[in-house]
C-alpha cells in the first residue's frame, strides 16, 4: 500500500493550483483581500474616533461587515456609562468607609485619654 | 470655641439653647484631670484650623471631627462694613459620598478638587491630632515612646 501524500503550506502557496480552477483562485484571493482591507479601516475609525478605545468595545462594523445601528452604538455607550457608574460607585464607597474609619480611631482616641 | 460648638449644636439639632461651657486653652488642662469630649474637640480644631494655610487676618477658622460621620468646618471673620460674619459648613460621611451642608444653601455632594481637598485634610488632621494630642502612633494606634529625659 502507498504511504499517505500529504502538503505542506508551502507547497499549496507555492504558484500551485493543486487542482483549483485559476478564476476562482483569483476570487478569493480578492475577497481576502478585501477582508483585510475592512478589518484595517474599521481599526483606523476605532482608534482615531476613540483614543480609548482600549478600554471599550466600539466597532463600527458587525461581524459579517455590516454597519453597527446608531441603536447598537447607544447600546454600547449605555453599558460603558453603567460600568462607568459601578466604578465611581466603588470609589465612593471605598472613601466613605476610609473616612468613617479615621472617624472611629478619633473616637477611640478620644475615649482612652 | 465655645461659640462654635454652639453654633455646630445649633446646625445639627436645629436649637440654640445648648449652653457651651467657656474654655481657656491651657496646654496644661490634662493635669487638672480628665477632659471632656468638647475640650478634646477644641484641642483638635486648633490643629485643624491651621490646616488649609495661614488664616487671613481678622478670620478665625475651626476644623474638626464632630463623630465618625461628621466633620465641621468653620469661618468667622468682619466683612468691609465692620459686621462680623460666620460660616459652619457641616460634611456628612454617606456611603455614595460626602455631603456638604451649608446654612442657607442646598446640600450637595462635594466632588472633583474638593473633594480630593476633603480627603487629604481629614487624613492629616488624623495623624496630626494622633500624635500632638493623644501621643498616639497614627498607623498602630499604639502609644508613642516617650524619649528619655
Amino acid at each position: 500500500m502507498a504511504p499517505i501524500q500529504t502538503k505542506s503550506m508551502s507547497d499549496l502557496t507555492n504558484n500551485q493550483n493543486h487542482g483549483i480552477e485559476p478564476a476562482f483562485q483569483a476570487e478569493l484571493q480578492h475577497e481576502a483581500e478585501a477582508a483585510l482591507a475592512r478589518m484595517d479601516k474599521s481599526g483606523q475609525i476605532e482608534s482615531s474616533t476613540y483614543p480609548d478605545s482600549h478600554r471599550r468595545v466600539v466597532t463600527t462594523e458587525t461581524a459579517n461587515g455590516e454597519p453597527i445601528s446608531p441603536r447598537d452604538l447607544f447600546s454600547s455607550d449605555r453599558a460603558y456609562e453603567l460600568a462607568e457608574e459601578a466604578e465611581r460607585e466603588r470609589q465612593q464607597k471605598e472613601q466613605a468607609l476610609s473616612l468613617r474609619n479615621l472617624g472611629h480611631r478619633i473616637s477611640a482616641f478620644r475615649d482612652n485619654f | 470655641m465655645a461659640d462654635i460648638l454652639k453654633k455646630t449644636f445649633e446646625l445639627l439639632i436645629g436649637t440654640d439653647s445648648v449652653t457651651v461651657p467657656k474654655l481657656s486653652r491651657s496646654k496644661n488642662r490634662r493635669a487638672k484631670g480628665k477632659l471632656t469630649k468638647r475640650q478634646m474637640i477644641q484641642m483638635e480644631s486648633e490643629i485643624g484650623g491651621t490646616l488649609f494655610g495661614p488664616v487671613p487676618k481678622g478670620h478665625r477658622r475651626e476644623f474638626f471631627n464632630l463623630d465618625p460621620d461628621t466633620w465641621i468646618w468653620h469661618e468667622e471673620w468682619t466683612d468691609r462694613a465692620g459686621k462680623r460674619r460666620m460660616s459652619t459648613t457641616r460634611y456628612e460621611i454617606h456611603d455614595n459620598g460626602v455631603l456638604k451642608a451649608q446654612e442657607g444653601a442646598r446640600y450637595s455632594f462635594i466632588e472633583g478638587e474638593e473633594l480630593e481637598n476633603f480627603m487629604i485634610s481629614t487624613r492629616v488632621y488624623y495623624e496630626r491630632v494622633a500624635r500632638e494630642i493623644y501621643n498616639r502612633d497614627p498607623h498602630t494606634g499604639q502609644p508613642l515612646i516617650q524619649p528619655a529625659v
